[in-house]
């Protein structure tokens, strides 16, 4: 964890999702935990963000929670900055950090922050995440050329030899038939073998012939003395590069996980639907009002029109999924922020250490379920029109309209 | 002039409707309703022009801290959330974040609602990396009532009751039936497999929903469980972990794993066992009895350990416990290491030509004091210091007052000796078993002190604890594992390290704790919601180090049947008592055409088709409890508002069948 230690890492946007992922990475500890943002706390802050209390509401958010969370680790230095990002920011402050990490940012500003990230030698990992409504999702560029020094956190497995023959190449066997549980492809090290000594200490690539044997180096050689007795094979952990495509590309094609395999489609349709919730702010300056018919339709066929510029387009589009994002966007749900920053946490860890196998390259889980179907639908069921049809009014003069107050 | 109608039905709303649009009446409907907080349905019918029908749906934002959620749910929701009685077991990384994501949705803060949370433990320093409602100076103060008072500064308005019990059957006189049944569910955040199988049960019995979630390094999983729904935590398990074969620990470990399970088992052996047997001899008048009908030769080992702790090697002075020490030192990881290799040496071969220090058996070498040697020193350290507080003599902490007292033992000599077995295989082991030697036993006994004299002698019993960084006992551990470690070229394991093995501890991290209870919470919301569909419901698991996800949907209760009665582990045949057993035994017949061949409670049998005539009749007449209480030989506590009986069943047939248990309601009084 020494990386940890001497990392700075950036987090945009202190709102439930982003203190989430600030607690947990001041847990972890990093060397620099920067929290920016120039939102001022509202009341309703206070149903997500667990280190704001009613006395900040008016207050800087980045402000308000960097005493609170400065508490978590005492040897994480934190700052707290108050400025705003957009696309005419100035952007070069972000230099100092090996790690940028965006929330509730405006997908334009995004796709600026990731474009300077790539430019800058090192690379800067990049990763953005939002929470809107039943919905949540992440997205990491960890740069062209990320090595992962260990890809799954196991303890390297061990096994002890029974027999190695001389061969081209030399088979392994394990003793008293003991599975050794090794992948084709594994490098594996040597140590007291009697015998074949020139494998002590010497690491090769393994191919697996049953789970009792594989295949290592040609012994034929005459360095190899015949093996005589002991010895124990040990799995090496060899690092691995990984090439991350840039927020833009990945935008048209993403490269999705599937956390649900009963879902299949769901992650596409969300990333469908986030796109969809971004242009709909651009184009009215806003978000769909909650459980608005007439926002979310045209949330809809905005997505449709979307889909239509997608390099990988999405073969069914889910339009229950689209509307109820829809209608929940605006809210928040500190559930959602709490496993989303857990998972993002790790991701911004991993970026600084290398350590364990990052996201490739989109996340989305939603909890559509909460919603039951039975109890509420969409405003349909209680449409004015059937209890007017009823009531004899004419039907097309019924003017059916949202109206919120605020 | 102006009607208004609030959450009024569809007909009723027509009917009015009408009458107002006739007479030219302003009307107004007013409903809430499900997700929508509010929704207003207007009419405004003036003089025949188009009326104004607008419908809010649900955001009138209310200016709370809960809008975020209002958006989603709806304010009826946020009610019942408030009002809800939920029991966290376990206030460590899983509890701390449960609380925190329960203080943001408003979980018990309404007029009904309640959290109730237990934890025995207190915090620990290194408890602070993921456990981040505990700050540096809460270290030494109960977990629960700190973690509940942290939640109560995120949300003031939760009602939050904190205890310091550890739940199971000692317990259930403060987790009584009144308890449970006022419940709304269970949130299980505990971080053993005993503790979560107890709830299990206890929240089947009681019909209450389970949120079961665990963590394991960057890998996590969530299970609910839901009354009349789902299969329960027990009902699918993990295989139980391989246990190390007692002849690698004895005399062929090959990892650091091994020289750490001996070392918590001389633990035991040494400070542990025989103190408790000698108090046990002391105070339970039963107790040689009892030791006698022990299986195999375990009266004999068990009562020489005895004779030896209170009489052959009963300490008198600190300089007796040095000199054990010392001698123990030689006796573990030198007479014993040359014993084994006069026995098998180096060379030795097996039957079939094979080296026999091969593979998975390391070819050990003994060590020779130094008392110089940290490790060396630390372990006649600990082992004197534990051995004098055992026995209620003063310690020592001064490590050159212990060097005085070591340099003053004279070690005896020690020659490997013929004779002597030693098995390699655990199977050897057992067909070796000796023999009870019932005139040994008898010897033994004689040799014991009288019992008054045993109690005066102040034993202390000493309970392994191995977060105390003062009280030996992991110094011990790490020093006896390391030495072994070094007999057999093992690398060794720090204390911190030493620690995590020993206790099985992967330690929990901060991130996969909060994604698994973000993920417990959505369920949770989802029971709030009172979704009855299995496919509403998600488990999940996860690993964040590959990343992987995994959901499914949790497993329906298995069904089985009687008859043509289908059951799954939910369901119950209730009966109200008092009846006596013959009216229960007539009851099941009439009723379910069972015909009981045998009864239960607990261990108790309380009738079977095969007792004794005389005793079958005594007891047929008597009420259950009074059964009961005759056949446990315990009362009944007065907390327990109904007994737990289980049955064996003939059908019309005479056939076996399988039938849910019974809960047997005890008059109330």
């Amino acid at each position: 964890m020494k990386q940890m230690a001497n990392s700075a890492i950036l987090i945009y946007g202190m709102g439930g999702l982003g203190i989430e992922i600030a607690k947990n990475i001041a847990l972890a500890g990093v060397k620099n935990l920067t929290i920016q943002d120039c939102k001022l706390a509202e009341i309703q802050d206070l149903g997500t963000q667990f280190f704001l209390r009613e006395e900040d509401v008016g207050k800087n958010r980045a402000e308000a929670s960097s005493s609170r969370l400065a508490e978590l680790n005492p040897y994480v230095s934190l700052s707290a900055l108050k400025t705003g990002l957009d696309c005419d920011s100035d952007l070069s402050y972000l230099a100092r950090y090996q790690c940028v990490i965006l929330t509730e940012a405006p997908l334009k500003v995004q796709i600026c922050v990731n474009n300077f990230c790539r430019q800058q030698t090192p690379q800067i990992k990049f990763i953005s995440a939002d929470v809107f409504g039943v919905c949540c999702g992440a997205f990491c560029d960890f740069g062209d050329n990320f090595e992962i020094t260990d890809l799954d956190g196991e303890e390297p497995k061990e096994i002890f030899i029974e027999k190695i023959s001389k061969g081209k190449p030399g088979v392994v066997s394990c003793f008293k038939n003991k599975m050794h549980g090794f992948d084709t492809g594994d490098h594996v090290t040597f140590r007291e073998i009697y015998g074949m000594t020139a494998l002590n200490g010497w690491t090769c690539q393994i191919k697996v012939l049953s789970p009792y044997m594989f295949e290592i180096c040609d012994t034929t050689g005459e360095e190899f003395a015949p093996y005589k007795h002991g010895g124990i094979a040990r799995q090496v952990k060899v690092s691995q590069n990984a090439s991350f495509k840039s927020l833009e590309q990945e935008i048209l094609n993403p490269s999705l996980l599937i956390p649900d395999l009963c879902r299949f489609e769901a992650p596409a349709n969300i990333h469908l639907g986030f796109l969809a919730l971004h242009r709909f702010n651009e184009k009215f300056k806003r978000f769909p009002k909650a459980w608005c018919v007439d926002d979310s339709s045209n949330l809809v066929s905005l997505a449709k029109g979307l889909n239509t510029e997608l390099t990988n387009k999405v073969t069914t589009i889910d339009e229950d999924l689209l509307n109820v994002l829809s209608y929940t966007n605006t809210g928040c749900l500190s559930p959602l922020c709490a496993a989303l920053g857990g998972f993002v946490a790790q991701e911004g860890i991993k970026a600084v250490t290398g350590k364990f196998t990052p996201l490739k390259q989109w996340l989305y889980l939603d909890c559509r379920d909460v919603i039951n179907k039975e109890e509420a639908t969409t405003p349909d069921m209680f449409t004015p029109r059937l209890v007017k049809q009823q009531l004899g009014y004419p039907q097309n003069k019924t003017k059916l309209s949202c109206v919120y107050p605020l | 002039m102006v009607v208004v109608l609030t959450n009024s039905n569809l007909e009723e709303k027509i009917r009015i409707g009408e009458i107002c649009h006739k007479n030219n009446i302003n009307f107004i409907s007013v409903d809430s309703r499900g997700l929508f907080a509010e929704l207003f349905w207007v009419v405004n019918d003036v003089d025949g022009e188009e009326p104004i029908t607008n419908m809010v749906a649900s955001i009138t934002k209310t200016n709370s801290r809960y809008d975020g959620q209002v958006a989603v749910f709806g304010s009826d929701f946020q009610e019942k959330m408030g009002n809800l009685k939920y029991f966290l077991v376990g206030a460590g990384a899983i509890g701390c974040e449960m609380l925190k994501n329960w203080a943001l949705m408003g979980l018990s803060a309404g007029e009904n609602g309640h959290i109730y949370v237990t934890d025995m433990d207190i915090i620990e320093k290194s408890n602070l990396n993921r456990q981040f409602l505990f700050r540096p100076w809460d270290v030494q103060k109960p977990k629960s009532s700190t973690a509940a008072c942290a939640a109560k500064h995120m949300n003031p308005y939760i009602n939050i009751t904190s205890q310091e019990n550890r739940v199971g059957p000692d317990t259930e006189n403060i987790y009584t039936d009144d308890f449970f049944e006022k419940l709304d569910g269970v949130a299980n955040a505990l971080d053993n497999v005993d503790a979560r199988l107890y709830m299990d049960r206890r929240c089947v019995y009681y019909n209450k929903p389970l949120l079961e979630s665990g963590t394991l390094g960057t890998k996590g999983n969530v299970q609910v469980v839901i009354p009349k729904l789902t299969e329960s935590y027990s009902s699918s398990q993990d295989p139980p972990e391989k246990s190390i074969p007692i002849c690698t620990l004895k005399n062929f470990p090959n990892a650091i794993e091994h020289t750490l399970q001996w070392a918590r088992d001389q633990f035991e052996g040494l400070f542990i066992q025989p103190v408790e047997g000698a108090l046990q001899y002391a105070t339970d008048p039963k107790f040689l009895e009892r030791t006698a009908k022990l299986p195999g030769t375990q009266p004999v080992e068990t009562l020489q350990g005895i004779k030896k702790a209170i009489v052959d090697e009963r300490p008198t002075s600190f300089q007796d416990c040095v000199t054990f020490a010392r001698n123990l030192f030689q006796e573990n990881y030198n007479n014993n290491i040359r014993q084994l290799l006069f026995n098998f040496p180096p060379d030795q071969v097996t039957s079939s030509g094979a080296p026999f220090w091969s593979g998975p058996k390391r070819c050990p070498h003994p060590l020779e004091f130094d008392v110089n040697n940290t490790t060396h020193f630390d372990y006649v350290m600990s082992v004197a210091n534990l051995r004098a507080q055992m026995y209620g003599i003063k310690q020592v902490r001064d490590p050159k007052a212990i060097c005085d007292m070591v340099s003053k033992v004279k070690v005896p000599e020690f020659k490997p000796r013929s004779g002597i077995k030693i098995e390699v295989t655990d199977a050897e082991m057992e067909r070796n078993q000796g023999n009870l030697d019932v005139d040994a036993v008898e010897n033994l006994q004689k040799d014991l002190p009288p019992v008054e004299k045993v109690k005066a002698m102040k034993l202390v019993p000493i309970e392994f604890e191995k977060d105390d960084d003062t009280n030996f006992h992991m110094d011990f551990i790490v020093a006896a594992s390391n030495l072994r470690a070094e007999n057999y070229d093992i690398p060794p394991a720090d204390r911190h390290k030493s620690k995590l093995i020993a206790g099985k501890i992967i330690p929990a991290i901060a991130t996969t704790t909060a994604l698994i209870t973000g993920l417990v919470a959505v369920e949770l919301i989802k029971l709030v919601q009172g979704h009855n569909k299995l496919e509403s419901y998600k488990n999940g698991f996860v690993n964040l180090a590959l990343p992987f996800f995994a959901f499914s949907e949790p497993i329906a209760a298995p069904k089985n049947k009687y008859y043509d009665t289908y059951f799954t582990l939910w369901d119950r045949f209730e009966v109200q008592g008092e009846m006596t057993l013959q009216e229960f035994l007539d009851y099941f017949q009439k009723e379910y055409k069972l015909e009981i061949t045998m009864l239960s409670q607990g261990v108790s049998m309380l009738y079977s088709f095969f007792m004794p005539p005389a005793k079958r009749q005594e007891r047929l007449g008597l009420p259950l409890s009074e059964v009961v209480k005759r056949v446990s030989k315990k009362k009944i506590p007065s907390h327990v508002k109904a007994l737990v009986l289980e049955l064996c069943c003939n059908d019309t047939e005479g056939e076996d069948v399988e039938v849910p248990y019974v809960k047997y309601n005890l008059p109330q009084s």
